[in-house]
């Protein structure tokens, strides 16, 4: 076996001595921690700038957009009063108490045997419906071999006929006299009566029949 | 290997030197980020709700403005139906013309007098009396009848009928009408 002599023993050890100089390690530690520190602090300057960004690209939007909103509002106000304006007409025509058809249905079911003298007829809002109530109250005559018949013949159609088209219709005499006067109906002389009807009703439709 | 009190006093400085770079580097640097961020998302958090309700506005608005043209419409003919100037003025010589063509000849208007409508800002309700000395029931039903169809802002509110008491086929009657006019 060959003798083997180091005669580099020496600056070997300082070179192994000098790799191990704990000043050159923590240096190269210390180097390790700030390159991963710059390496974090880019990457949270990356996610930053994305919320920046967005929050840009808001501020952007809500500039463009507030003037907007503002006028918008103005012009829902506007709206929105003009609407109720025009529903309030359109109820207020739609909703009226229409005596027409009142007046038709009266014209239809008076017969000859009766004169009506005096009528008065009033409708007012119910209060807890979008419908009329309605109040007729007829003064009239009726002849004919029975008057009192007649006269309750014509109450009677005065019920039927409105219950066709109208709700809660009541008929009922106020009063019913015999009269002193007669009438000449085709050459005969007939007996009176004098009435007195009130009619009620409301313009809500009315229900059918069961 | 053994530290000499010079490596001793060289890693103290690195520490140091270190501690410091963390500081600056933690408080400076990343806190500044961290202070920028927080800012912005308390922005986001506030324009967020603000964006949204603004787009919910326009998109409203937009629908409404879809009806606006026959919602206008309908006000204009609604509006065009009242002539402009005192109601007392226009209102009895409109009724006397529209009589007329019914052939009802004799009338008298008069105003009794006028109530608020909170539901129409800017528009009260006046309350005539419309008297027809002669007049025949069935003249009446047509005339009342055209009334309603030719003059929807007013209304029959009640009616008093008399026969006559010397020409049962002339009746005297009392009309009680309202009519919506300008405030």
């Amino acid at each position: 076996m060959a003798l083997h002599i180091n005669l580099y023993h020496e600056i070997q050890k300082q070179e192994r001595q000098r790799s191990r100089d704990p000043l050159r390690l923590g240096m190269m530690g210390i180097l390790g921690v700030i390159l991963l520190c710059v390496a974090y602090y880019f990457y949270r300057q990356h996610e930053v700038g994305v919320v920046s960004d967005q929050d840009a690209q808001l501020q952007a939007e809500w500039a463009k957009l507030q003037p907007q909103q503002d006028k918008a509002k103005d012009q829902q106000a506007k709206l929105a009063d003009d609407l109720k304006l025009r529903d309030s007409f359109n109820q207020r025509i739609e909703g009226r108490f229409y005596w027409a058809p009142v007046m038709q249905s009266i014209i239809e079911i008076v017969p000859r045997e009766v004169q009506i003298t005096h009528m008065s007829a009033a409708a007012a809002p119910m209060s807890d419906s979008p419908h009329h109530s309605s109040t007729i109250q007829f003064a009239g005559v009726a002849t004919g071999a029975q008057p009192r018949t007649t006269a309750e013949a014509f109450r009677n159609a005065l019920r039927e006929k409105f219950a066709k088209t109208f709700s809660g219709v009541t008929s009922t005499f106020k009063s019913l006299d015999d009269s002193s006067q007669s009438v000449s109906v085709s050459g005969q002389a007939l007996p009176t009566v004098s009435f007195s009807i009130e009619l009620d009703f409301n313009d809500a439709p009315a229900t059918p029949a069961k | 290997m053994k530290l000499q009190k010079d490596d001793i006093q060289k890693i103290v400085l690195a520490g140091i030197i270190l501690a410091i770079v963390l500081y600056v580097y933690s408080s400076m640097m990343l806190g500044s980020l961290d202070s920028h961020e927080a800012g912005a998302n308390h922005d986001i958090a506030d324009l967020q709700p603000k964006v949204l309700a603004a787009k919910k506005q326009l998109a409203a608005t937009r629908g409404l403005e879809q009806d606006a043209p026959k919602v206008s419409e309908r006000l204009y003919e609604i509006k065009s139906l009242i002539p402009d100037g005192a109601p007392i003025a226009w209102f009895p010589p409109q009724m006397k013309d529209f009589l007329n063509r019914q052939g009802i000849e004799k009338s008298s208007i008069k105003l009794n007098g006028e109530s608020a409508v909170p539901d129409l800002p800017g528009y009260k309700v006046l309350n005539w009396t419309i008297d027809l000395p002669q007049v025949d029931f069935v003249s009446l039903g047509i005339a009342v009848s055209a009334l309603e169809n030719q003059f929807p802002l007013t209304n029959v509110a009640s009616m008093q009928v008399d026969a006559g008491a010397d020409n049962p086929g002339a009746q005297h009657a009392v009309l009680s009408i309202n009519t919506i006019v300008n405030q």
